[in-house]
């Protein structure tokens, strides 16, 4: 389960085992839980991995001091429990995916993102890759992107993209880009890059560390049980690696195409 | 001597050009620029002796990409009448594409139409060709020209991180209040689109490393 803070103010939280007893609420106002507990403390605009203790149901508590800031009651372990403030009023938002792998590949990559989806589909992971022949409307994929909390791009050295791939990763980058519980999970095979569009989606809150398989024979089965315990936010995806993001190369790029820009407005005075 | 164009940096913007639209399109282009890429326009050479379809067709030939809406291809005025320009220009980017079909420079285009289907009643041709609709805000566009733009890049090793929508969002309006001041120093001519790239490079987000 992930617990995120979307507040201002580092704030602790408890999650408390309510034991067998079903919920009997969605809202703040919850039952009192029973069972063990496990606390910790968010920072603003972070988030911690909590693998929730034994049960079916579980009750999140968020706390400032020793006022309880708000509640609510969870009963997947799969839930993205965020904190937020809107106009000054506490309130937990709560997401269950639907598809806990939207699963994209480059072009040559499609047997092992095949043989990636049987592997996550054996551990209970929910998936979705597309192997159709027909392609999905816009709209239709928007629909699946929506549906979905991590975007698992499998990316091969050489980074061909068919069209199809390309209107995946712009959706999936607009959807984390509006929500900060969906997130990218690239995984690069025999020395691909991050590239760009990716590392465009990094944030604080939201750090994308990708999965490496330098030698598929040797690397595919750790890179993989490494993947299935962070779809399973068994893992925090931060101590998979070292997350990517803006680099100085990329502000000297910045920098070279905005001269560029001004030598092309200045050429047509 | 006139720096060239590169056509794979090159975005033909091909949108209303109006008052009520002018928050939109300036929200395109600036996206656009934010994006690492030249928007193109036949609003950009302002010779009056090359004629008009002229410029558009060199200008869209001259880009990879182009980005298209069809907002205003719908009855209005005294006569009900549809402005077709926006339609036409549409259909020389199509052709373009399939001249330029398999090449690495195949053309691309982004074609944004009103939130419903109401244009398969007016362009029915247009069904399959999966359009991306919108409710007519910036919020809603600049994250999708963004998106697509990044994502038209994805081999290229030269590619920048680009800036969130919520940066080019906030950084829009003084881009915007710029143009403003380049509409009043420019009075009744229109502005040149050489001093639009500079504006909005001028307000262009800096990336920042986390």
């Amino acid at each position: 389960m992930d617990v995120s803070n979307s507040t201002g103010e580092s704030t602790d939280y408890r999650v408390l085992g309510a034991g067998s007893r079903p919920p009997q609420s969605n809202g703040t106002g919850g039952d009192a839980a029973e069972g063990p507990s496990i606390q910790g403390s968010v920072k603003p605009q972070d988030f911690d991995v909590v693998i929730p203790p034994p049960g079916d149901a579980w009750v999140v508590e968020f706390y400032l001091g020793d006022e309880i800031l708000a509640r609510q009651v969870v009963d997947s372990p799969k839930a993205s429990v965020d904190l937020v403030d809107e106009d000054g009023e506490y309130r937990v938002r709560m997401f269950i995916p639907t598809i806990d792998a939207f699963i994209t590949n480059s072009i040559g990559e499609q047997k092992r993102a095949k043989d990636l989806e049987e592997a996550l589909r054996r551990h209970g992971v929910s998936t979705w890759l597309d192997t159709r022949r027909r392609r999905l409307s816009k709209i239709e994929l928007m629909k699946v992107v929506q549906d979905a909390r991590n975007f698992v791009v499998l990316l091969g050295p050489k980074i061909g993209v068919a069209e199809k791939q390309r209107d995946e990763w712009a959706f999936a980058l607009e959807a984390v880009w509006q929500d900060a519980n969906k997130r990218f999970i690239p995984i690069l095979l025999e020395g691909a890059k991050v590239p760009a569009f990716i590392r465009s989606a990094a944030s604080e809150e939201r750090p994308i560390v990708p999965l490496r398989i330098d030698d598929p024979a040797r690397d595919w089965d750790g890179a993989v049980a490494s993947l299935i315990r962070i779809l399973r936010s068994e893992e925090d995806p931060r101590e998979a690696g070292e997350p990517v993001g803006i680099t100085e190369e990329d502000r000297r790029r910045q920098r070279e195409w905005l001269s560029y820009l001004h030598e092309l407005a200045e050429s047509f005075r | 001597m006139p720096r060239k164009h590169d056509p794979e940096r090159s975005v033909f913007i091909n949108c209303p050009y109006d008052p009520d639209f002018a928050p939109i399109f300036d929200a395109i282009v600036f996206a656009t620029v934010c994006s690492g890429f030249v928007p193109r326009s036949a609003l950009e050479s302002g010779t009056v002796a090359e004629p008009r379809m002229d410029r558009i067709v060199r200008t869209l030939f001259e880009s990879c990409y182009s980005i298209h809406d069809l907002s205003r291809s719908q009855g209005e005025g005294p006569d009900n009448l549809a402005r077709f320009n926006m339609p036409l220009e549409l259909g020389i980017a199509m052709a373009r594409r399939y001249m330029t079909k398999g090449r690495k420079s195949q053309h691309d285009w982004l074609l944004f139409v009103p939130s419903g289907h109401r244009y398969l009643k007016f362009v029915s041709d247009l069904a399959g060709f999966d359009p991306m609709p919108h409710d007519g805000t910036i919020e809603t566009v600049v994250p999708n020209v963004i998106a697509w733009l990044s994502s038209r890049r994805t081999e290229d090793p030269e590619a920048v991180p680009l800036p969130k929508p919520r940066e080019v969002l906030k950084a829009l309006p003084a881009f915007q209040a710029r143009l403003h001041e380049l509409g009043d120093d420019w009075g009744n001519v229109r502005v040149p689109w050489n001093e639009v790239w500079e504006a909005a490079k001028e307000n262009v987000p800096k990336l920042r490393p986390l």
